[in-house]
């Protein structure tokens, strides 16, 4: 069992912090991640940070806009780590986060996955297939949380049942 | 002819060219939603059901491949969600 944590940044927008790296055995780069569910695919990383990481070029792939038009962009694949938050939550500042559960300790643990990342746009996205590979179930409210979907079973029957787990 | 490898448009355009000549009719039926990476140097094809799985069995199998990756049955490998049809132009990619 894990969790990983994330947090609402100024504008209410869901963020992890990552690391991604490539092929080059030292380079990675830390990056605060917008989680954009209304989009598919892995990761989308802006040009100008991947091209230190040394990410394993592979070809193409379109993306089609809202309307309709398409936009070709490279395709690389690299290595995605979750880390605690860097970012102190704006929640936590507010006093709401303070009085929501906390994870025991034991479980937040950095979680890695690869994939394939989309070289473009203007900053670090994460997307449901980033969400689909790690088998986790998103949460977003006061929090920012990434849980095992194994864990939902065990949620939902504490909830029928209070007290007897 | 070999697409000019620099230029991600004419990589993708080489891509589509072989993927509507030779697979496109079978895929659609076959495969719907699954991803295939086409190697527009050799012609060559691999499905997977995510990007991911797609492109990486794709470099096992043709090492000096350069791939074009395209979802069957959609007009793109990526695209916005049904939720964001209705988003400003500054959330998507490229603008």
């Amino acid at each position: 069992m894990s969790i990983q944590i994330g947090y609402l940044d100024n504008n209410g927008h869901p963020r992890l912090t990552i690391r991604v790296s490539g092929t080059h055995p030292t380079a990675s780069a830390v990056v605060e991640a917008m989680i954009d569910t209304g989009f598919t695919g892995f990761l989308m990383l802006p040009i100008a940070e991947a091209l230190p990481l040394g990410l394993a070029l592979y070809g193409t792939g379109n993306y089609t806009l809202a309307d309709g038009s398409s936009v070709s962009n490279f395709l690389a694949q690299g290595t995605v780590t979750v880390l605690a938050p860097t970012v102190v939550p704006v929640t936590a500042a507010t006093g709401i986060a303070s009085s929501l559960p906390t994870p025991p300790s034991e479980a937040i643990q950095p979680e890695t996955v690869d994939g394939i990342i989309v070289l473009g746009g203007d900053g670090a996205l994460l997307r449901m297939e980033f969400i689909r590979s790690l088998d986790k179930l998103l949460l977003v409210g006061n929090v920012v949380m990434l849980v095992d979907n194994s864990m939902v079973p065990l949620a939902v029957s504490e909830m029928a049942n209070p007290g007897r787990s | 002819m070999a697409p000019n490898l620099n230029n991600p448009k004419a990589i993708s355009d080489a891509g589509e060219r072989i993927y509507d000549e030779r697979y496109r009719q079978d895929y659609e039926r076959d495969y719907p939603g699954q991803f295939v990476a086409v190697d527009v140097l050799s012609g060559n094809v691999t499905r997977g059901g995510t990007s991911s799985e797609a492109l990486l069995k794709a470099r096992q199998q043709y090492p000096k491949g350069v791939f074009h990756l395209i979802r069957v049955g959609h007009a793109g490998a990526f695209e916005v969600g049904t939720a964001y049809r209705h988003v400003h132009t500054d959330r998507l990619p490229g603008q």
